[in-house]
């Protein structure tokens, strides 16, 4: 008989009049990987939240470890031994593994700190998820996978029962979610349950023995092992097929080629991008897409090779302005960190298209004029003051389209899909083939296959910084979870 | 002194009481600085200590409390909750606490059950004119059949009045999982001669080291839990599908529940639909207790989830998953219950 930890009864959660958990009921048992599928962000937050505290809510109660830990009358706004793997770290950079692991837990006494002993225990605890790091590291050095394995080693030593893992696969490359999602099988295994949220029903169906599909707040339904099957969530889903939509074909003539590049001094990477193509590059160990955008952002040169743009071809160290030459780069989460949240809408559409107008004299009838053909697009958001009160969706429209009026050779989108529910991704999905149609070759740099293959022509996988296998659009089942 | 100490009026009482006490205390220090003599601070600390122990007092000893209170009386207003009014940790005095206990009395939680004991009989009954009389006539029916050599109207009319035998007779017994589960594949076997192939059944267990299917069956459940839901998923899900229908039972085991799932691939829910009927199922109900002459479709699932709430308390019941075109799964929770 397997012990329940956690139990969420009827669960409402109203804030400010809204109702962002409707009615939630669900259950985790020991040593179970239950999967939750996060169609949109709705209430995510906030049920992340009421599992790791016992704050107030409208209706229903929760049960840990078998114990009611909140209920609707009485909330006691304890802490339940819940930990929460993340994006955004729970460690403290500046300090070395073992600091972060036995000095900084709750409870620990100890005046004069024996690091040599602090460092075994590390190193034991290290072995028995099969890692060797060296504990003398301080955790600002460590990747992605390595601080997630130090964050599941501090859940253990905290005598957490539970951990949520919230949407690793945005932040660990295709090679190490592989080998977390092994050492997670192994704790659970041994007694840990997890709640493994993700964007992708492919991604939590291949890890989980049971998974909830989450939308607008509540459960629509909670997936068994045997009914993990596409046909099982297609009702739930919105279709990511682009065939209806208008489709160019690629030219055969290259627009962009790496000859040899040599990145971080790895093996060096060549490819070529055709004119009007979408080519999908799958960096399986992340350590590529980062220096390649650094390249294409102007804020470092290559060490060897050329890169090759049209007629015109780029080496050496210095940098170079790419976006003049017609590479625009469009950033991972755009919506954070390529807009300007205090201009309005159509400042930052129109922002550098300057570079467009002869002697740099922007005029008002080139405002006007972009602003009616994008009125079509974007809707009656255009004439937004103060972008802060758009929504995501809206904040993604108005990146795109930013490069889609200044119109580059080249657009080179970062894990675009990384970020927003299904709604958005999808939203996403037609507006790089907007920029497709519109003659703008597309690089997409992801760690992550995600729903980039419903876009993409041509599909890139690099390993170790060189490339493994190349494969065409009819070819990409070949790859998969 | 600690009941007492329930009552909110009472820790009222007690801090007004608290709070006079403060206010001679500064009285007195008033007295004491017209009288020119400064430099004896202590007064004054003792005085602001005081104060800080009546807030302290007022915010954690009533206004929370109160806020408790108010809450579970907003849910019951609101129809959310019955029980729960009963369970008060706080109440506003003693009286107030009487006049619950009366009402719960008068209500008789008991009486729920009869009621809805009652309304299931009736609900299963509805088309009978004399329950003997229908034995013997599908007795009479078996005979002849078997008599004239047709085996099939002979097991057809023999499930049938197993099937009815067990759904009329003792309806407020506790049943194992086994005998409710033996019923289920005996409706499935009438059902199939109306459905052929079209109807698929399948019953899964989710077993583990510690305990095995003969253990899981063992388990005591209200009678007539599951056939109501099975009725359910036949007659509104996979009747109207075009091709086979699947449905499937899995019965789960945890350390404190048992967790059983009735899902089927019929035609399923629009959303809207599914949150108003999980809105009703969440809490119990009085609304539905006096049966409805006009429904058809057996016993009505809210009513099944009313007698579970009110035989094992209100964290057990059902809940619905649906989606029109992906089918429906019933989630039914029950505590342990064994002999």
């Amino acid at each position: 008989m397997r012990k329940e930890i956690l139990r969420l009864n009827h669960v409402t959660l109203e804030k400010n009049g809204e109702c962002c958990l409707d009615n939630l009921d669900f259950y985790i048992l020991q040593g179970e990987i239950m999967g939750l599928i996060a169609s949109d962000a709705k209430g995510l937050s906030q049920l992340v939240r009421l599992i790791c505290h016992n704050i107030p809510i409208s209706f229903g109660e929760v049960y840990y470890e078998g114990n009611r830990v909140n209920h609707y009358s009485c909330p006691d706004f304890t802490d339940n031994r819940v930990y929460v793997i993340e994006e955004r770290g729970r460690l403290i950079g500046s300090l070395t593994i073992s600091d972060n692991l036995f000095v900084m837990r709750k409870g620990f006494k100890k005046y004069i700190i024996n690091s040599r002993i602090l460092d075994q225990q590390v190193e034991l605890l290290m072995a028995g998820l099969g890692l060797s790091i060296d504990p003398k590291r301080r955790v600002s050095g460590l990747s992605a996978f390595e601080r997630c394995a130090v964050e599941l080693i501090k859940a253990n030593l905290a005598g957490c029962r539970l951990i949520i893992l919230d949407r690793i696969s945005n932040f660990l490359s295709q090679i190490e979610l592989k080998r977390f999602q092994n050492i997670i099988r192994e704790q659970a295994k041994q007694g840990m349950a997890f709640l493994y949220i993700g964007n992708h029903h492919q991604e939590v169906f291949q890890i989980s023995g049971r998974a909830a599909l989450f939308q607008q707040g509540t459960i629509w339904k909670v997936f068994e092992k045997e009914e993990m099957v596409e046909t099982a969530i297609q009702p739930y889903t919105i279709s990511f097929d682009l065939s209806g939509s208008q489709i160019r074909e690629p030219k055969e003539e290259a627009v962009l080629k790496l000859e040899g590049v040599h990145l971080n001094g790895k093996e060096p990477v060549s490819f070529s991008l055709r004119k009007g193509e979408c080519l999908m590059v799958l960096d399986t160990d992340n350590q590529t897409w980062e220096p390649l955008v650094g390249v294409f952002s102007g804020r470092r040169g290559i060490r060897g090779g050329r890169i090759y743009l049209g007629e015109r071809v780029f080496a050496g160290t210095e940098t170079t302005d790419f976006l003049m030459e017609g590479v625009a780069v469009i950033p991972d989460n755009p919506a954070e960190t390529f807009l300007f949240q205090d201009m309005s809408y159509m400042e930052n559409l129109t922002f550098l298209l300057d570079r467009k107008v002869r002697f740099g004299n922007m005029k008002r009838r080139h405002l006007r004029s972009v602003r009616r053909e994008y009125m079509k697009k974007a809707g009656s958001c255009i004439d937004v003051g103060n972008i802060g009160r758009l929504s995501l969706r809206e904040k993604y429209g108005l990146a795109y389209y930013r490069i889609h009026l200044l119109h580059p050779k080249v657009a080179v989108c970062v894990q675009p899909l990384a970020k927003g529910d299904m709604y958005v991704r999808r939203y996403v999905l037609d507006l790089i083939q907007e920029l497709k149609n519109s003659g703008i070759s597309v690089l997409i740099l992801t760690s992550n296959l995600a729903d980039n293959m419903d876009v993409s022509d041509r599909m890139i996988v690099l390993q170790n910084g060189r490339v493994a296998a190349e494969y065409m659009k009819e070819e990409f089942y070949k790859t998969g979870w | 002194m600690k009941e007492k100490l329930r009552f909110l009026c009472v820790r009222i009482i007690l801090l007004l009481g608290g709070l006079s006490a403060g206010f001679i205390l500064l009285l007195c220090y008033a007295l004491y600085i017209t009288r020119n003599r400064s430099g004896q601070i202590w007064l004054l600390m003792v005085v602001s200590l005081f104060l800080a122990l009546f807030f302290y007092s007022g915010y954690y000893g009533i206004y929370k409390p109160m806020q408790e209170t108010k809450r579970v009386e907003r849910q019951f207003a609101s129809g959310s909750i019955l029980n729960d009014l009963f369970k008060i940790r706080y109440p506003y005095c003693m009286e107030s606490e009487m006049v619950n206990h009366r009402f719960f009395e008068m209500l008789g939680t008991r009486e729920l059950i009869k009621v809805s004991i009652k309304q299931a009989e009736y609900l299963a009954l509805q088309n009978q004119i004399n329950p003997h009389f229908l034995y013997n006539i599908l007795e009479g029916i078996r005979s002849e059949a078997l008599s004239l050599g047709v085996d099939s109207i002979a097991e057809m009319t023999e499930a049938l009045a197993t099937f009815f035998r067990y759904t009329i007779s003792n309806v407020d017994h506790l049943v194992s999982l086994e005998d409710e589960l033996a019923n289920i594949e005996n409706y499935y076997y009438i059902q199939q001669f109306r459905f052929g192939k079209k109807l698929q059944f399948s019953i899964q267990y989710s077993c583990s080291e510690e305990l095995d299917e003969m253990e899981i069956l063992q388990y005591r459940l209200p009678k007539l839990t599951l056939q109501p839901i099975v009725e359910n998923s036949i007659y509104h899900g996979i009747e109207r599908k075009i091709g086979e229908g699947h449905l499937n039972i899995k019965i789960t085991v945890t350390d404190s529940r048992l967790i059983i799932k009735v899902s089927d691939d019929g035609l399923g829910m629009e959303g809207g639909k599914v949150r108003k009927l999980n809105e009703k199922l969440k809490s119990l109900s009085l609304d539905d207790v006096n049966p409805d002459i006009n429904r058809k479709g057996g016993i009505a699932i809210q009513n099944v989830n009313n007698r579970i709430k009110l035989l094992f308390g209100e964290e057990y019941g059902i809940h619905v998953y649906s989606q029109a075109g992906a089918g429906t799964d019933v989630e039914i929770s029950l505590p342990q219950v064994k002999d």
